[in-house]
């Protein structure tokens, strides 16, 4: 469960996760709703995956994502939406990947 | 939970306990003879799927070794609650309010994990956006159903549980249902 936590700990990653309640949606797709680098965006992913929040698919050359969440951690999304969950330390730490200079999260 | 089945041992584990409550069972109330060769035969028959599809590493495996666990776990608990009320230990009144507190219970874990269940993108031939859009309602409809089913049957009056908590589950149906009929023929909001 704090594997599920840590994950939706990141505005970023909470942000995908809202856009993938419309359906599924490529990688670079989501991407483009993001200011940051593309080695940071498959950080994101890998740590959604790991949290079994989204499914990934590989359809032609594109890697296609869907949503994977339980009512529960559903539940757990409107709360972090709505408190604002953080995570306060971040050096070293997987879950929240080394952005650019400028990026937005 | 999926850590959990790695190995078939749990499922082992609560197919050697049920027999032994349904055996129990047996011998505590012997004219129920026949209930209790249905309830072996179903055993048996989960074995058999356990055995035959159940096997192996592999992700659908470890899903039906999940799947027929729950189902164990539901049937050990109205066999304990039988063979309670069969001993004297739990008055029948109390005995129909556990079952219908673990029936909800069963919901609730059922519609938890409803939206859960991804299907390939290349194996599904209908919306997947509106297909994923109704399993979330359904989940969280059949959460709340199943909580207020159990509550119904923790603090209502003995008299009027039951058809309370028919009500609230035929109610979760029909919405479910209609949300399904009203999705199929109009777009989805992506913002549900």
């Amino acid at each position: 469960m704090s594997i599920v936590f840590k994950a939706l700990s990141d505005p970023t990653r909470r942000r995908v996760l809202e856009l993938l309640k419309s359906g599924a949606m490529s990688a670079g797709d989501l991407s483009a709703h993001f200011d940051v680098s593309k080695p940071t965006m498959s950080a994101h992913f890998a740590v959604l995956r790991e949290a079994d929040l989204v499914a990934s698919e590989k359809l032609g050359k594109s890697v296609m994502y869907q949503l994977k969440m339980s009512v529960l951690e559903d539940a757990l999304l409107g709360f972090a939406k709505a408190f604002g969950w953080q995570l306060q330390d971040i050096s070293g730490d997987a879950s929240t990947p080394q952005t650019r200079e400028g990026d937005t999260q | 939970m999926n850590t959990l089945f790695l190995t078939a041992y749990p499922l082992k584990a609560a197919a050697l306990t049920l027999i032994a409550l349904a055996l129990s069972n047996w011998a505590f109330e012997p004219q129920k003879a026949l209930i209790w060769c249905g309830v072996l035969l179903a055993i048996s028959f989960g074995c058999l799927i356990g055995w035959k599809l159940g096997r192996g590493d592999s992700q659908s495996a470890r899903s039906i070794r999940a799947s027929l666990f729950g189902a164990a776990l539901i049937l050990s608990g109205a066999l304990a609650i039988s063979l309670g009320d069969a001993l004297g230990i739990l008055d029948t009144i109390v005995g129909e309010r556990l079952f219908g507190v673990m029936l909800g219970l069963t919901l609730v874990v059922t519609g938890n994990f409803l939206p859960k269940t991804v299907r390939p993108l290349t194996r599904q031939h209908c919306d997947t956006a509106r297909l994923q859009t109704i399993e979330r309602y359904a989940g969280w409809i059949l959460v709340v159903a199943g909580l207020a089913h159990a509550a119904i049957w923790i603090f209502a009056p003995a008299g009027s549980a039951n058809m309370a908590a028919l009500m609230v589950v035929a109610a979760a149906f029909f919405l479910i249902a209609a949300i399904w009929m009203v999705m199929s023929r109009s777009s989805v909001n992506p913002s549900a």
